[in-house]
C-alpha cells in the first residue's frame, strides 16, 4: 500500500476541497426567515418526509412539495387546505393555525429557492438561467 | 454482568433478527399503499417506514459488523482474552439501535429522513462506530506485511461512516440548516457518503471471505484490485451529486458527479470481464451457499449499475427523480448486493456443511428471493416510469388518478413483496437455527 499513500493522499485532498466549495461557494440561495424555520421544525416533528420529497429527497407516497406553493392550479391556499384537512391517505395532524401557517412559509420559501423548478425543458438550461439570476 | 464470549455470533443473531423483523414491517408498509386505513391507529406509515428503514438499516451493519469480529477472532492470529471491550460495543450499539427504534415507534422525531430520531441519539451512533474503529485498528495493525484490499476497504468504511453520519447533522448549524439549497446539498451529500461507506463494509466483507473461499491471495493485493478500491472511494466522495441535479446548486458539483458516475462503467466493464466465477468444483462444493449467494449478488451488481448509470445521466435523471426509480435503484443495492453478500459471508461463517442438501430451507429461502427479486425489481421501475410520465411538464392529471392507475401493478408489487419477505425470513431463520444450535463452526 505503501506505493498508494499519494494516490490516497490526492483523493482525500480533493475530497476536502471539494467539501468546502459545496459548503460555501457552490450552494448559495436565500436565507430563511423565522416562520418559515419554524415550520421547518415542524416539518420535522411530524416527519412529512416520510410521504413527500423537497427537491426528491424524502418517501413516494405523496408529492414533492418543493414547488406546491407556485404551482400552476396549485398555490398556498391549496396546500392549506391538504394540511388542515389531511386525505384518505394523509393524516390530519390537527395543527393550530400558526403551526400551519409555519409549514406553509417553511414550503414557500423551499419554492422560492427553486424558482425555475420543473419548469424548463433542460436542466443544464435552468442552472446557467439560476446563476445568471444569482450573480445579478 | 453481561457478557458475551463469541462476539461475531451475538452479532450475528441480532443481524438476523434485524432483518426477519425489517423485510415484516417493510411488507406491512407496502401493504398501506395498497389499503391506506391499514393499521392507521396502531402504525401509521410515517412511523412504519422509517422503522422498516432503521430495522434493515440495522441487519445491514451489524451483519458487517459480525464478519469483521469473525475475522478479529479467527484470523488475525492476536490474542484476543480481554473482551471487556468488545462486549461494551455490542452493549452500546444494541441499546443505542432499541433506543432508536422505540422513539421512532412512538413517532418522537426530530431529525431528518433516514434519521427522524432525536438528534442526541447520534452521540451514541458515533461513539459506537468510534469505538469499533479503536477496536479494529488494535487488531488490524499487527498483521504483518502490506495490507490486502479488504483492510482497506473496512477502515475506509468505518471512518467515512463516521465522516458521513456527523455531515448529516450539520443541518443542526444554521449557515447549513437555513439554507434551503445549502441543507438540501450537504444532505444528500451525507447520504451518498453513507451508501458507499458500508458498501465498503461489505465488499471488504466479500473480497475476504472469497480469498478464503479460493486460497488465492493475489486478487486482494493485486494492483487491479486496488484500482478499483480509489475508483469506489472516489465515487463515494464525490458521486453524490448526481442526486442534486434538480437542486439550484452549482454546475460544479453537478458536472463533478457526472464525470465521476460515468466512471462506474468501467466497474461494469470489470464485472463482465470476470464473468465466469473461476473456482474449482471441489471448492464451490465445499462452500455451494455462499457461492449461490456470491454469485446472485454478482448478477445484482450488474443490473443494478445499468440502472446507476442510466439515471445518473441528467437527461434520463430529469424525468426518472423523485420517483420510484430511485427506489428500484436502493432496493437492488439493498436486497440484491448488500443482503445476498452478507448472507453469503454469514452462511461461511456459521456453517460447517454447505450442502444444499443439509440446508435445505436455507436453500429454498435463497430461490424465492431470486425468484421474487426480479419482478419486485421491474414492478418497481414500472412504477417509476409511470410516475415519471405523469410529471411531465403540461400533464395536469391530478396525483392520486396517477395512483390509482398505477393499483393493478401495485398489487404485483405487494405479492411478490410477500414472496420476497417470506424468502429472506425462510433464510434468515435456518441461519439463526444454526447459529443457536451450534451445529455452524465454532470459533
Ligand atoms: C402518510 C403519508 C403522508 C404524510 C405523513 C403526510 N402526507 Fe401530505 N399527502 C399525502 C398524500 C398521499 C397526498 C396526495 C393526496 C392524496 O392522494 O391523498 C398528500 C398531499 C399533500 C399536499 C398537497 C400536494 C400536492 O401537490 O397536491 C400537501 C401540501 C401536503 N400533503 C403536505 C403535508 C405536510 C406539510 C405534511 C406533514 C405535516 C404531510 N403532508 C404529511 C401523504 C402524506
Amino acid at each position: 500500500m505503501n506505493q498508494y499513500r499519494w494516490v490516497l493522499a490526492v483523493i482525500l485532498l480533493s475530497a476536502l476541497l471539494f467539501s468546502f466549495y459545496t459548503y460555501t461557494a457552490g450552494t448559495r440561495g436565500a436565507a430563511i426567515n423565522r416562520e418559515a424555520a419554524i415550520g421547518k421544525i415542524i416539518f420535522q416533528n411530524k416527519n412529512c418526509i416520510a410521504c413527500h420529497q423537497l427537491y426528491g429527497l424524502g418517501g413516494f407516497m405523496g408529492p414533492d412539495l418543493t414547488y406546491v406553493c407556485f404551482e400552476p392550479g396549485k398555490g398556498k391556499e391549496y396546500a392549506r387546505s391538504f394540511i388542515t384537512n389531511g386525505t384518505e391517505k394523509m393524516p390530519d395532524f390537527i395543527l393550530s393555525k400558526e403551526e400551519t401557517g409555519c409549514l406553509i412559509a417553511y414550503l414557500e420559501y423551499v419554492g422560492s429557492t427553486a424558482s425555475t423548478y420543473n419548469t424548463s425543458a433542460s436542466l443544464w438550461e435552468e442552472e446557467r438561467f439560476l446563476s445568471n439570476v444569482q450573480d445579478k | 454482568m453481561f457478557r458475551i464470549n463469541n462476539t461475531g455470533h451475538a452479532l450475528a443473531k441480532v443481524a438476523l433478527f434485524f432483518l426477519m423483523a425489517g423485510v415484516l414491517v417493510g411488507f406491512l408498509s407496502s401493504l398501506q399503499y395498497l389499503f391506506p386505513g391499514l393499521l392507521n391507529h396502531q402504525l401509521p406509515f410515517y412511523i412504519s417506514r422509517p422503522l422498516h428503514v432503521h430495522l434493515v438499516l440495522n441487519w445491514i451493519l451489524a451483519a458487517a459488523l459480525a464478519c469483521i469480529y469473525f475475522f478479529i477472532s479467527r484470523f488475525t492470529g492476536t490474542q484476543n482474552n480481554k473482551k471487556t471491550l468488545q462486549n461494551f460495543h455490542v452493549l452500546l450499539f444494541g441499546v443505542t439501535a432499541v433506543l432508536i427504534l422505540i422513539n421512532i415507534s412512538i413517532g418522537n422525531f426530530e431529525g431528518r429522513e433516514y434519521f427522524e430520531y432525536p438528534v442526541w441519539l447520534g452521540i451514541p451512533v458515533l461513539l459506537t462506530w468510534l469505538l469499533f474503529l479503536y477496536i479494529f485498528l488494535r487488531h488490524s495493525v499487527k498483521i504483518k506485511g502490506p495490507w490486502p484490499v479488504y483492510l482497506w476497504m473496512w477502515t475506509t468504511g468505518i471512518i467515512s461512516f463516521v465522516v458521513a453520519y456527523s455531515e448529516s447533522f450539520l443541518w443542526l448549524i444554521p449557515w447549513f440548516g437555513g439554507n434551503a439549497v445549502r441543507d438540501i446539498t450537504v444532505q444528500w451529500k451525507s447520504l451518498g457518503a453513507l451508501v458507499g461507506s458500508w458498501n465498503m463494509l461489505i465488499y471488504g466483507t466479500a473480497f475476504f471471505v472469497m480469498e478464503k473461499i479460493n486460497g488465492n491471495k493475489e486478487t486482494a493485493r493485486s494492483r487491479i484490485t486496488f484500482f478499483f478500491y480509489f475508483l469506489g472511494l472516489i465515487n463515494l466522495l464525490f458521486n453524490w451529486g448526481h442526486h442534486t441535479y434538480i437542486v439550484p446548486a452549482s454546475s460544479v458539483i453537478k458536472n463533478t458527479a457526472f464525470i465521476i458516475s460515468m466512471t462506474e462503467l468501467l466497474i461494469l466493464g470489470n464485472i463482465m470481464l470476470n464473468w465466469r466465477i473461476t473456482l474449482s468444483n471441489a471448492v464451490k462444493n465445499k462452500h455451494l451457499i455462499s457461492v449461490w449467494f456470491f454469485t446472485a449478488a454478482d448478477i445484482w451488481i450488474f443490473l443494478n449499475l445499468i440502472l446507476a448509470i442510466l439515471i445518473s445521466v441528467p437527461a434520463i435523471n430529469y424525468y426518472t427523480h423523485g420517483t420510484y426509480i430511485t427506489v428500484a435503484h436502493a432496493m437492488g443495492a439493498t436486497i440484491g448486493i448488500n443482503t445476498m453478500i452478507l448472507l453469503a459471508a454469514l452462511s461461511f461463517f456459521l456453517l460447517k456443511d454447505q450442502s444444499p442438501h443439509g440446508n435445505r430451507w436455507l436453500a429454498f429461502g435463497f430461490r424465492s428471493v431470486n425468484f421474487a427479486l426480479p419482478v419486485f425489481w421491474a414492478v418497481i421501475i414500472f412504477l417509476g416510469i409511470h410516475r415519471a410520465l405523469h410529471l411531465q411538464p403540461g400533464n395536469t392529471s391530478k396525483f392520486y388518478i396517477m395512483m390509482n392507475e398505477a393499483l393493478p401493478v401495485m398489487k404485483w408489487f405487494a405479492v411478490s413483496g410477500f414472496v420476497l419477505m417470506a424468502g429472506l425470513i425462510i433464510a434468515a431463520m435456518a441461519l439463526m437455527n444454526k447459529a443457536i444450535t451450534g451445529t455452524g463452526h465454532d470459533e
